[in-house]
């Protein structure tokens, strides 16, 4: 429940296929830019499906010996640029040992994409787990000179909302001054293809690959999977206000339930979802009419789509045809774990440049996902309050409610 | 490491909860395949069949140690759809894991099971057990490696003090010893799977056995000094406390 003490983002780190820099992103997020592409650096010719927002390369962050950082698992070299650039962005790098600094990172399947990773190289790490001594946070923290708490979390897809959720009560509790909190994910590597591939929820449109992500369209078949990451800094709005710092915007509401129901099939029955968004609006004091922009969970399968549509139109009653949605999925393709807060960052983008992101290849809009569409290209839109679904694997429905700060918006 | 000398911001606050039933399961390979087909009974009812087909050990017998921990409160009938559950597995997978590289290198693409990632990933064991017990709380997974304990109590309890749930189930597994799993991915014949499940709520107003304290920084020496007044109230065969500090 908001405590009435504003916590606010003041920092962005982010690598996604769409760039490795908050201006990049948004700047390619509202161009409509796709991330998609063949898959390259493994054989996918028995993969079903052969295509994903691949991210190659991971910056070195300044400062960090490049050789060191090209030892790590891609999955770690991700996390450290984001909350190193996400400290940098705030301003809080230089002072990081001022202040306990707490850290709450999405990380769905980290031992997993190692252990494959190993693997492939040969090695067999996987049958030593003595050598298994410390976590990728836990290093992370260490290399960054961080001393608070740090916890990794996984809701699935929703992660991203459970971090900012977290890293805001530990803010409003007093257990840290600054915490990052975000999402990454590198899920995209030759096991991990095939097994969301052999479960039929990837797209098969290999001959399209920058078509194939296209959430509410009749013709969707299915996610295309991407690798990315996003770390947000936030700090009580009274620290933030008294040094001056630059703000992106207020994490205003949260809701979270669970479906109950199934590990990956959403529930028929909507009611845990529609809580979720009424809570994170309740939670924000703001009203349905009040939402500027809706970012979309919508993956682009066949029936998480019109369940999310559902949802939302009993949420918003006659409204829901007025306020602007879109799934930039379509152009990330689905970060899985780091899904959510990519697509924080986008509403983000919304309310600094004034736009709505695009669903691109939305060319014949489902009549059963009836929205008010963006659909293909960005439009010019005050965006004053954003919201973002994030409904995971494992059945977690959460929704972000995002403010603007009047007066403090980057571009003032 | 102190906060910063600011009056207008928060000082740290302690969260104190109640750890109102626990239990704990460890299962060898052998009877864990029967606890897989029967771990329990809520409301006098077992689960699905399906909900543990392909599921991890260390989720058999993280679901088993909730369901042990409900009879022994009595809790048959209770009800836990606002609860919430954190669930820390220890390096989910490893067996499974070990199982599926060997088949990928032999069949490639097509030998990876769909089951893998959804019942192997951090957040699986939470998921599974909200559905075991129709949680419809948050639920989510935490740590996944070392250390994980204080990660996941951390959680749970920012939760109950946040969300102002009736109660969070926080599951602890993992295979002890941990040694390399064979080739066919099964756990050495030494290995258990051992889940531990902690039901925790908000403070009662009396006959709470055991209390779960956490602080910021070191305690000081009056809440040292409250805790132990606390704890001197309960007979000595049930003294129990811990306190758990938010900075290394």
């Amino acid at each position: 429940m908001n405590s009435g003490n504003p916590v606010w983002i003041t920092g962005v780190g982010t690598a996604t296929t769409l760039g490795h820099t908050y201006a990049a992103f948004a700047d390619h997020l509202l161009a409509g830019q796709s991330g998609i592409e063949r898959v390259q650096g493994f054989d996918v010719s028995e993969h079903p499906c052969q295509i994903a927002g691949q991210l190659h390369e991971v910056p070195c962050p300044i400062g960090i010996d490049p050789e060191e950082f090209g030892c790590l698992h891609r999955l770690e070299q991700l996390m450290r640029w984001c909350c190193t650039e996400a400290l940098r962005d705030a301003d809080w790098w230089r002072r990081r040992n001022e202040v306990r600094i707490g850290v709450v990172l999405g990380v769905g399947a980290e031992w997993l994409e190692f252990w494959e990773s190993d693997a492939l190289r040969g090695g067999r790490r996987i049958c030593q787990p003595e050598r298994d001594s410390e976590s990728m946070i836990g290093r992370t923290c260490h290399a960054l000179g961080l001393s608070g708490p740090a916890v990794s979390v996984s809701a699935a897809c929703a992660s991203g909302n459970v971090a900012l959720a977290q890293a805001r009560h530990w803010l409003e509790l007093g257990w840290v001054d600054v915490c990052l909190a975000g999402a990454c994910d590198t899920a995209v590597t030759p096991m991990g293809l095939a097994g969301f591939g052999n479960l039929r929820a990837l797209s098969r449109r290999n001959n399209e690959p920058q078509a194939a992500s296209r959430p509410f369209d009749r013709q969707r078949d299915g996610f295309v999977m991407g690798d990315g990451g996003a770390v947000f800094v936030l700090e009580p709005a009274v620290l933030a206000r008294r040094r001056g710092a630059r703000v992106y915007a207020e994490v205003a509401g949260y809701g979270a339930r669970s479906d109950a129901f199934n590990m990956v099939i959403p529930s028929p029955d909507p009611e845990p979802a529609i809580a979720a968004v009424r809570e994170a609006l309740q939670d924000a004091g703001c009203k349905s009419e009040d939402v500027d922009y809706i970012n979309a969970h919508a993956t682009s399968t066949p029936v998480g789509d019109i369940a999310e549509a559902r949802v939302l139109t009993t949420v918003f009653g006659d409204h829901v045809h007025r306020v602007p949605i879109s799934s930039t999925k379509s152009m990330t393709g689905h970060l899985l774990t780091a899904a959510a807060a990519v697509e924080a960052l986008a509403c983000l983008a919304a309310m600094e440049r004034g736009a709505l992101p695009p669903t691109i290849n939305l060319h014949e809009p489902d009549p059963e996902c009836d929205l008010c569409h963006v659909a293909n290209e960005a439009r010019p839109a005050k965006v004053r309050v954003a919201i973002s679904n994030s409904f995971g694997f494992g059945g977690s429905n959460t929704c972000l409610v995002l403010k603007a700060i009047s007066g403090l918006m980057i571009d003032d | 490491m102190k906060p910063l000398d600011d009056q207008s911001l928060a000082r740290g606050c302690a969260v104190c909860c109640e750890v109102a039933t626990d239990a704990i399961v460890r299962a060898n390979q052998d009877s864990l395949a029967e606890l897989r087909r029967n771990p329990g009974l809520f409301h006098g009812k077992p689960p699905p069949a399906s909900l543990l087909k392909h599921a991890d050990e260390q989720t058999v017998a993280g679901l088993c140690a909730v369901y042990r921990a409900i009879d022994k409160a009595d809790w048959q009938t209770s009800c836990f759809r606002d609860w919430g559950v954190v669930a820390a597995p220890r390096f989910l997978g490893r067996p499974a894991m070990a199982a599926a590289l060997q088949r990928f290198a032999v069949e490639g693409a097509w030998g990876v099971s769909p089951h893998l990632i959804p019942h192997r990933s951090l957040h699986s064991l939470s998921g599974t057990i909200s559905q075991a017990l129709k949680i419809h709380g948050p639920n989510f997974g935490v740590g996944g490696g070392p250390g994980a304990t204080v990660e996941a109590l951390l959680a749970a309890a920012a939760l109950l003090e946040g969300k102002q749930l009736p109660g969070a189930w926080v599951v602890l597994t993992c295979l002890d010893p941990e040694l390399p799993p064979d080739e066919a991915g099964r756990m050495p014949p030494a290995t258990q799977a051992v889940g531990l499940a902690l039901a925790l709520t908000p403070i009662r107003a009396s006959g709470s056995r055991l209390r779960l304290h956490i602080v910021d920084g070191m305690p000081d020496a009056e809440t040292l000094a409250r805790i132990e007044k606390e704890l001197r109230g309960y007979p000595s065969r049930d003294r129990q406390g811990a306190v758990a500090s938010t900075t290394p």
